[in-house]
């Protein structure tokens, strides 16, 4: 099986060779009708194909090795063992770095087979050029796991070891079968907006149908990355014992640099396509976006910054560098060749109007990245200066970027409500008075019932903002369609929604990140944490919560051995208050490479997480330390993901059939009847 | 073993041969733009279009768009419907003719 899934893998590779050169030769080719031309791009799309299929089977291949533990191979041997549960033994085929690569490759092969089975959906001057640029991607990386993080490697030992070093005990968490090829499909997936950008640029077919036909995949992307990054929270949260989420740690931060730039993206796109403005800011935007999720795995890989999440340090990461190098020679000189194209004509023509807002909207989320960018780099600026490694830490981000976010919070109020072109006085009056008021009020509520640091109070000031600017967009979009009166306000409003899906998808989006940003502040300006020992049977008050530590137990698996704390939680008040729940911490320790890991225990409720681990005990074993976190409102972080997810396939799913023939209906009808009225109704 | 060698082996003859067919092809226009396909990718971009006229009319009716502000946008995003609507049309068109000098061709044969 090991000759097997090298095997597929140089197959793969050739025919990423193959979709790569005969992609360029067909599209310098041009004309499409030529019977050349079309053979050649029609043997570009089966490449694509069969690149894909070459390298899901390379995939199963190794799936395979791990199922079969097949210590004979290299890669199996490291990150496997025969007592490891069948899920972790998944979820280790991408745990090392040698596998996440492959699957890295695969999923932008996939992407590529994607395109080509829907190669009539594309046009046929891009398509040879799209096809390409995907191919090239694919190729680089199924180079670099072919030739330097190759998992198919024969163990080199005298004798095949009867078991393997097994999975990072920090990694045999449920989530890490999902969080990391959900994160995968988030940066793969930008691989085709930026193909069919770059096609766009090599062919000089720059209207704004690129960005049209792949709003799809731009949406699906970063939905994919939004979640995949959460998740990686979620992960860090459960399995890192810190009672955070977020630590702007260097890997972390490599996922959200690219989430910044395609959420600007997603923004200047709509831009582009209403008003045929900000072209080559959009299509910056996405190369800026393909190039930093590459960035970031060389960040991971490269070894050049220190994280808890990092690959081990490797020599690979001048190939990135210089992949990243070409690509960007590359973009550039061909947005010198096409710079008369490019350049709009069309200028803003007031600073309140929706374009003006949106364009402030990405220059922010770009300060927000570069701010971040920096703050990842300053480690190895500072060494390659002073010759010190000075690493910057939480406070640096938070200082900087939280007046960042608040701002774009306000944006997120005012953009999307503004009139296009120019905003009239009593426009902005009508959508932004009583919004404006009463957050205010708010505002003041809260400072009125004890909220005393200011950037509290701004968060949860601007939320409410931006929640009423919603909500009176709706009430107005209700009144004046009729919608609300004659069938009810919920129907009204699910027909509105359903008659606008990228309007109200959006909107829905923007109401989950109002329930993350208030979990957010909530999380972080009044979590509460206290450590302390306690004997067996002994208690202690935490806030509204009376803790016991009823037993310490001992328990083993084939895996580990665990010492659990059994902690029942009552509320505090009178020696028999209610009884909320028993938590159990555990600290265990792995037999294979006796690491002893904290396994936190937490309780979710719609107010606030009650969150312990351990974080020692003594020689008796009847006395243990704990820490104790109570994180006010978190569990509304994974709500509000949930929801900006649920939006997001608003946004995605296509109308049916008969939707769209019911709508045509309507628009001719509208087409050849007057246009409605302002304020009035149809 | 064995078998799997033979297996691979064959299974890269198979996908060797996939991608080189086109070469061997008189025609291969079909089989990489399926009319139905080229039509599915031109309703996806109208629908597109039609969303964006609807916002356009939501803003007018909700006053967030002047008079001539809405009429000139709305006529711009008519007119690039309007040519998406041509290539559809064209599509549509020449489908149907081809329908016919195949169907015109299959009763000479028959004849």
């Amino acid at each position: 099986m090991n000759e097997f899934g090298h095997y597929a893998l140089f197959l793969a590779w050739a025919f990423a060779l193959f979709t790569m050169c005969a992609g360029v030769y067909a599209g310098v080719l041009g004309n499409i009708c030529n019977p050349k031309a079309l053979r050649w791009s029609a043997a570009v799309r089966n490449a694509s194909i069969a690149a894909a299929i070459s390298g899901v089977a390379s995939l199963i291949a190794l799936g395979w090795l791990f199922h079969s533990d097949d210590y004979t191979n290299q890669y199996v041997w490291q990150y496997s063992n025969k007592e490891m549960y069948d899920i972790y033994k998944v979820s280790a085929i991408w745990g090392g770095m040698d596998g996440s690569m492959l699957l890295w490759a695969v999923f932008i092969a996939v992407c590529g087979a994607l395109v080509a089975l829907r190669a009539d959906r594309c046009p046929r001057t891009l398509l040879p050029w799209i096809l390409a640029f995907i191919g090239s991607s694919s190729f680089f990386f199924l180079t670099v796991v072919f030739y330097f993080t190759n998992p198919f490697r024969y163990l080199k030992a005298e004798f095949i070891p009867p078991d393997g070093n097994g999975l990072n005990p920090l990694l045999q968490n449920p989530f890490m079968a999902v969080h990391p090829p959900t994160l995968y499909v988030g940066f793969t997936a930008h691989v085709v907006p930026f193909a069919f950008c770059m096609a766009a640029l090599a062919s000089g077919q720059l209207s704004n149908e690129w960005a049209r036909l792949t709003r799809r995949w731009a949406l699906f992307a970063w939905m994919f990355l939004t979640a995949g990054i959460v998740m990686g929270g979620f992960w860090a949260y459960v399995e890192l014992g810190w009672g955070g989420f977020w630590a702007w740690d260097p890997v972390e931060n490599s996922s959200f640099l690219p989430w910044l730039t395609s959420t600007a993206y997603l923004h200047s796109v709509m831009v582009q396509e209403r008003k045929n403005m900000l072209r080559l800011w959009t299509v910056w935007l996405m190369i800026t976006t393909y190039l930093l999720t590459v960035f970031g795995t060389f960040l991971t890989r490269s070894g050049i910054v220190q994280s808890v999440h990092a690959f081990a340090s490797t020599d690979i990461g001048w190939m990135f560098l210089l992949y990243i190098g070409m690509v960007l020679a590359l973009a550039i000189a061909l947005t010198l060749y096409r710079r008369g194209v490019l350049f709009s004509e069309k200028k803003i023509e007031s600073f309140w109007s929706r374009e003006a807002f949106f364009l402030l909207n990405n220059l922010v989320l770009l300060s927000i990245c570069f701010a971040t960018l920096w703050g990842v780099m300053f480690p190895v600026f500072s060494e390659a200066v002073t010759g010190t490694k000075q690493a910057v830490g939480i406070p640096y981000f938070n200082a900087v970027n939280v007046p960042l976010f608040l701002f774009l919070l306000l944006l997120m109020g005012v953009g999307p409500m503004i009139a296009w072109k120019k905003a009239s006085l009593s426009n902005l009056i009508r959508t932004f008075l009583t919004p404006f008021l009463t957050a205010l009020v708010v505002s003041g509520l809260l400072v009125w019932t004890g909220v005393d640091q200011l950037y509290p109070v701004i968060s949860y000031g601007l939320c409410w903002f931006v929640f009423m600017t919603i909500l009176g967009e709706l009430y107005r979009a209700l009144r004046a369609q009729g919608h609300g009166e004659d069938k009810g306000v919920v129907k009204g409003a699910v027909r509105l929604v359903r008659r606008h899906r990228s309007r109200y998808g959006g909107y829905i989006v923007h109401l989950g990140v109002l329930v993350v940003t208030i979990a957010i502040t909530a999380s972080m300006a009044h979590k509460f944490e206290q450590e302390f020992t306690l004997d067996s049977g002994e208690s202690i008050t935490v806030r509204r919560y009376k803790l016991t530590l009823d037993a310490i137990e001992g328990r083993q698996t084939t895996n580990y051995q665990a010492l659990h704390a059994v902690v029942s939680v009552r509320a505090a008040g009178g020696s028999d208050g209610e009884l909320l729940g028993v938590l159990e911490p555990e600290l265990r320790t792995y037999f294979r490479n006796s690491e002893t890991t904290t396994e936190v225990a937490l309780r979710s409720s719609l107010r606030a997480d009650r969150y312990i681990m351990v974080s020692g005990l003594d020689e008796t074993g009847k006395r243990a330390s704990l820490k104790v976190y109570v994180n006010p409102l978190h569990v509304w972080l994974w709500i509000g993901t949930l929801i900006m997810v649920g939006g997001t396939l608003v946004l995605l799913i296509p109308r049916k059939a008969e939707a769209r023939s019911e709508v045509f209906a309507e628009s001719l009808a509208g087409e050849t009847s007057a246009s409605p009225q302002p304020g009035g109704r149809f | 073993m064995t078998f799997l060698i033979v297996l691979t082996a064959c299974c890269t003859l198979l996908l060797m041969w996939f991608v080189l067919t086109p070469f061997f092809q008189e025609e291969t226009g079909p089989a990489l733009f399926e009319e139905s396909g080229v039509r599915a990718g031109l309703y996806d971009q109208k629908e597109r279009f039609l969303q964006v006229i609807r916002d356009l009319d939501l803003d007018f009716q909700t006053k967030k768009l002047s008079e001539d502000d809405y009429q000139a946008m709305r006529s711009a995003v008519s007119a690039e419907l309007g040519e998406i609507m041509a290539r559809l049309d064209n599509e549509i068109i020449g489908a149907d003719s081809s329908a016919r000098q195949e169907g015109q061709t299959s009763e000479t044969k028959v004849e």
